[in-house]
């Protein structure tokens, strides 16, 4: 996972594919859940369709229960009696009235007792009030929830009992007239169908909440209740569309439909919430986000695993160049090579560093196990410790004949000859210093009166690592080319100072300086590689190796100064120190 | 009084070495020399010396296998080994049976010198021999003995002890080494914490008071003869030199 990451062109592919993916997975969820959603608020539409037709044949068939019991008192002569004797506007005068009219062969018919017999039966107790008004007052059969009538006369027509409201049912008005006098009306009878009776059967339905709205502008709570239900079903029923959207408040839709009665002038609303139709579905919708999310993850970890292959690859083409770089040529080759464009550069880097590899190895390593070799004969050929005995013997012999200065002088020859044949290649400037010191006591001790030499290097400068033995060659250009013997003031000064970005070393000296042309010839030879042919061969080497170790940002300079002899002048810059001081300084 | 005891089996080397450094200067009053190994066993239980130079080889034993085998009698002896050899392996084994240094032969003098001096000062408890006496081989203005400044300068201050009394200048000076004379003078300031000018008036002024103490000349005689022409120059720099007239320094004399 980690290692396509750190490829800038991987972290981007990925991030990109991450976008894609969990937009079209977002997108498609969106989608599926509106589309779930419009065919459950579909659903609840068809419920309250159905729910409402249940209503409107339940109301029908209490209508046609009415007529059939209306048909029953005009085709009963006794019962027609006995309800124009119920419309007296007392009990006693119905009771008399029913004994007035009496006759003994028939049986006495109770019209409330017939009521309650066929009407109130046939209809399945959802006619819950008879009454029969005359002009003035109305005689009322009520009936409870068990069937059981009670009778009320006298009531006056506006009384509360007769109040036609949605909130009590719906009310069925017949005249009751008198056939045989010429259809003389007598009185008018109102069924009251009750609408907690008739709207029960629809709480099998599953309408959520609903209401009926009367155009008086009352309303029946069919499901649900509370403030809100009224207040939105009376919005609903208001809004001249059968269906739409009520926006309560913020991203709280809340859907409807409406059913216009046929029977009689009220609507009849259902109301669905979105909440609860997700709540009602929440099962469904979580699966649902888990599927989408499964196939996103999945899709990413496709994608992962594609790419992590190739950024591997990449990564491990990177590594190559990064150990080649630190001149590390031991390649890593992988088990089987890819065969696309990826497959072609591991396998050409690989050849690559191979190749140079073993031209390093016989060009110049090889050379090198040369050279060491036979400055190990050399070496052995002289067996050190006769050398250096015999060195302090003649130094013993010289301090013997009080001759102090020969004795130094041997004393610093056999330090000098020591440290040159000492294997180690990189030492510190102060090293480097002393050994050039060395070197310029021996020139002291072999010009005596003739020759000084100054070395002023500042501190900063001592720590350096540098390759060992490059300023001995410099000093002895000058005792080749520049010194005069025959002057009483040959000089030779070392000068090093901390600069801003770079480290300066200065080799002067007061000699014959060098002609313009030779001094040209010098200049261009310095910095061409090839050109072996020419003289100074000294300073070349010095250049070449001094390049080598420091890299470009090792520069010399050579030029004559005013007054007498040459100015050659090292800058080092600090930043390739940085470099070079992380390599062993031994 | 030190005793000193050297043991190599090269006796040029032991002549040499008794040479080397000034070892009376140092307070070693007897050097004894041996050239084999049994010598110098006896020589160091009897004499039991505070110094003890061996070289590595003697014959056929190794120096510091004998310092091991002495190290068992308890002597206070502090050995140093010299050694043609550069080998890691001699050089720790030395170390180990405490040896104070090892030496590379052709024996450097001053790193000689830094070890007996160290163990002077460390080990026996003496201090450097104060080098009064040798006022001599000490610059007058700088103070520093001339063997400790570098050729370069010794060869400078020469000029000037020289030729004090003609007009020499830094520039003239700078002439003669073909050199350019800021650069010279950097040198010279660098190393003695001296401008060359001011110590050329500060030899002249000292040369000037001895002379006006020591003789009866005239003060303008005395002022010609450490380079001075101009007799007002003398005295202005004479009075911010001792912080006194050249005639008050007479009159108290």
């Amino acid at each position: 996972m980690g290692s396509f990451l750190q490829i800038k062109i991987y972290r981007h592919k990925f991030i990109a594919y991450v976008i894609f993916v969990v937009s079209i997975g977002l997108t498609l969820g969106t989608l599926t859940c509106a589309m779930l959603l419009n065919q459950w608020v579909g659903n609840a539409r068809i419920e309250a369709a159905n729910a409402f037709s249940r209503v409107e044949n339940e109301l029908q068939y209490d209508a046609d229960r009415i007529e059939a019991y209306m048909q029953r008192i005009y085709s009963n002569p006794g019962l027609l009696d006995d309800a124009r004797s119920f419309a007296s506007s007392s009990a006693e005068g119905y009771l008399t009235s029913r004994l007035d009219h009496s006759i003994y062969s028939q049986p006495l018919v109770s019209f409330p007792e017939d009521l309650k017999t066929y009407l109130y039966s046939w209809a399945q107790g959802e006619i819950t009030q008879i009454s029969l008004h005359t002009g003035e007052y109305g005689n009322v059969v009520r009936f409870n929830d068990n069937g059981i009538a009670s009778y009320t006369f006298g009531l006056p027509n506006k009384d509360e009992a007769f109040h036609d409201t949605i909130t009590k049912g719906f009310v069925y008005r017949k005249k009751l007239s008198n056939p045989t006098l010429g259809s003389q009306e007598f009185g008018e009878l109102r069924f009251l169908v009750s609408s907690e009776q008739v709207f029960r059967s629809v709480q099998n339905f599953r309408v959520g909440e609903a209401a009926a709205v009367s155009a008086a502008g009352d309303i029946y709570l069919i499901g649900g209740h509370g403030e809100d239900l009224e207040q939105m079903s009376r919005l609903a029923a208001a809004n001249g569309r059968t269906h739409g959207i009520i926006s309560r408040g913020m991203l709280k839709p809340i859907f409807y439909v409406t059913f216009a009665s046929t029977k009689f002038n009220f609507k009849f609303v259902s109301i669905i919430d979105l909440s609860t139709l997700i709540r009602q579905h929440a099962g469904m919708l979580i699966t649902l986000f888990l599927i989408v999310l499964a196939a996103m993850v999945s899709v990413l970890l496709l994608i992962v695993y594609n790419l992590r292959d190739d950024a591997l690859f990449l990564h491990r083409i990177i590594q190559s160049i990064g150990r080649v770089k630190t001149a590390n040529f031991t390649t890593s080759r992988p088990a089987r090579y890819r065969r696309n464009e990826y497959g072609m550069i591991a396998r050409e880097l690989d050849d690559m560093i191979q190749q140079l590899d073993k031209y390093i190895r016989n060009e110049y390593l090889l050379k090198i196990k040369q050279q060491e070799t036979e400055m190990k004969a050399l070496q052995n050929q002289i067996n050190p410790h006769f050398l250096y005995n015999t060195l302090e013997v003649i130094r013993s012999t010289a301090l013997v004949n009080r001759d102090t200065d020969t004795a130094d002088a041997i004393a610093t020859l056999g330090t000098l000859y020591r440290e040159i044949v000492k294997k180690e290649n990189i030492i510190s400037i102060a090293s480097e210093l002393e050994l050039l010191q060395k070197y310029l006591e021996i020139m002291e001790f072999k010009y005596p009166g003739r020759f000084y030499y100054q070395v002023n290097v500042e501190p900063a400068l001592l720590s350096i690592p540098t390759v060992k033995f490059w300023m001995q060659p410099l000093a002895e250009n000058f005792f080749i080319h520049g010194f005069d013997a025959g002057h009483e003031f040959n000089l030779y000064v070392v000068n090093g100072w901390e600069a801003d970005d770079s480290y300066m070393l200065e080799f002067v000296d007061n000699g014959q300086g060098i002609p313009a042309e030779r001094l040209n010839t010098v200049r261009r030879t310095l910095f061409n590689q090839d050109d072996a042919s020419s003289g100074s061969i000294g300073l070349r080497n010095v250049y070449t190796r001094l390049h080598f170790f420091y890299g470009d940002s090792c520069t010399i300079e050579i030029a004559n100064n005013e007054e007498a002899g040459v100015k050659i002048a090292v800058r080092i810059s600090k930043e390739v120190i940085e470099h070079v001081q992380v390599d062993d300084c031994g | 009084m030190y005793k000193l005891m050297i043991v190599d089996d090269e006796p040029q080397i032991l002549e040499g070495m008794k040479r080397i450094l000034d070892w009376n200067q140092y307070g070693f009053g007897r050097i004894e020399t041996c050239e084999t190994t049994e010598e110098a066993m006896t020589k160091v239980v009897d004499l039991q010396p505070d110094v003890a130079i061996f070289d590595v080889c003697i014959g056929k034993t190794l120096g510091y296998e004998t310092i091991s085998r002495l190290n068992e009698f308890k002597i206070p002896t502090k050995y140093i080994i010299m050694s043609g050899y550069s080998e890691f392996k001699y050089a720790q084994e030395a170390i180990r049976c405490g040896v104070k240094d090892y030496l590379l032969k052709p024996v450097e003098r001053t790193k000689l010198q830094q070890v007996i001096e160290k163990i002077i000062v460390e080990d026996l408890n003496g201090t450097i021999g104060d080098k009064n006496s040798e006022d001599l081989n000490r610059d007058p203005v700088l103070g520093v003995q001339y063997e400790h400044l570098s050729k370069l300068v010794n060869r400078i201050l020469l000029m000037i002890k020289m030729e004090y009394a003609q007009n020499i200048t830094l520039k003239s000076v700078a002439e003669r080494f073909q050199m350019n004379s800021t650069y010279l003078g950097q040198l010279f300031l660098k190393e003695t914490g001296m401008k060359f000018s001011e110590y050329l008036m500060a030899y002249r002024m000292l040369l000037a008071e001895d002379r006006i103490r020591s003789t009866e000349e005239k003060i303008s005689y005395i002022a010609f003869s450490v380079g001075y022409n101009n007799l007002n120059y003398f005295y202005t720099h004479f009075h911010s030199f001792f912080g006194k007239s050249p005639s008050e320094l007479r009159g108290k004399a």
